[in-house]
């Protein structure tokens, strides 16, 4: 099976504007763990997960914990939670670095790319345009059709 | 606000023996991305998610084999040829009582990467929390001031 056979093809997504807030009540609304952002093209600029959103609830890394450990921090990944903890919407807590995929690719591709990456879901792209997502869902939806078609054959 | 303000009391188990095809659909079914392996008590012996049930998907050891070390290989292939739950899941399982306070779990996640909690009483699982649950929460206190006023 291929990305275009597995993807969910109408992706909920929100743009760069939307406030964090909203992003947090439509990933509760639709049960879902992450909304791409795209431009007015369709294109993507960057992902807002749950993981983003807990960055509210987030104990934050204390001053004299910073004064006393400050060393041992990486000033890029403190700058990361800073903008995650204070941002407002979906541009300031977005992650960059998105998956995406061409339409063609293979189910066992994808699944190997979600456990090397680390990600839930992959975006699937017809040139620079986002047309559908994939999530683990989705691939577990394609492993128990083949168990099934593999159940009647024998 | 505590972990036993926002869990989900009603949890969804599967026990050791439970067929692999079976663990799957019930996943599907129940719309949720994992759920804790119970023994006959109650008591929490694992966790089985969409992560370790990927690993069935066809071909994927041969891609895998590219990139993983040995050790990942090895756990690649066992989940890969799993039947049954007991060897697919993961029993390194991270798990909180229900006086933790919510953002004990938000960090947690974060920082372990996990994406949901059992609730435990002694080693009894009596709830579990999702991060949809910690955003339930966030979204109900919304800090409008909180972080940005240090």
């Amino acid at each position: 099976m291929l990305a275009k056979d597995i993807m969910t093809p109408d992706v909920v997504k929100v743009r760069k504007d939307t406030p964090a807030k909203e992003i947090a009540k439509l990933l509760i609304e639709r049960r879902i763990s992450g909304v791409p952002v795209v431009d007015e093209n369709d294109c993507i600029l960057g992902v807002v997960t749950e993981r983003d959103l807990l960055f509210k609830m987030k104990e934050p890394v204390s001053v004299t914990w910073v004064y006393q450990f400050g060393d041992y921090l990486d000033p890029d990944q403190l700058g990361e939670e800073w903008r995650k903890i204070r941002g407002s919407n979906a541009e300031d807590i977005m992650s960059k670095g998105t998956m995406c995929l061409p339409e063609n690719t293979p189910g066992s591709k994808i699944a190997a790319l979600m456990i090397r990456e680390g990600v839930k879901r992959v975006f699937v792209v017809r040139g620079k345009q986002l047309v559908g997502v994939v999530s683990k869902a989705d691939i577990l939806r394609d492993i128990v059709a083949k168990m099934g078609r593999a159940g009647n054959a024998r | 606000m505590l972990a036993r303000d926002i869990m989900t009391k009603e949890v969804v188990t599967a026990s050791k023996d439970t067929p692999v095809v079976e663990a799957i659909n019930k996943l599907l079914k129940n719309r949720i991305t994992g759920m804790p392996v119970v023994d006959a008590e109650g008591n929490l012996v694992g966790i089985v998610s969409e992560a370790d049930l990927i690993y069935k998907e066809e071909s994927i050891l041969p891609l895998s084999a590219y990139w993983m070390d040995k050790a990942d290989f090895l756990k690649a292939c066992r989940k890969a040829v799993a039947t049954c739950v007991e060897e697919a899941m993961t029993s390194r399982v991270y798990s909180v009582s229900e006086e933790v306070p919510v953002e004990e779990i938000a960090t947690m996640m974060i920082e372990k990467g996990i994406k949901r909690v059992p609730v435990v009483r002694g080693r009894k699982v009596v709830g579990i929390i999702s991060r949809a649950d910690v955003m339930k929460a966030i979204v109900a206190e919304w800090p409008e001031g909180l972080h940005q006023s240090w």
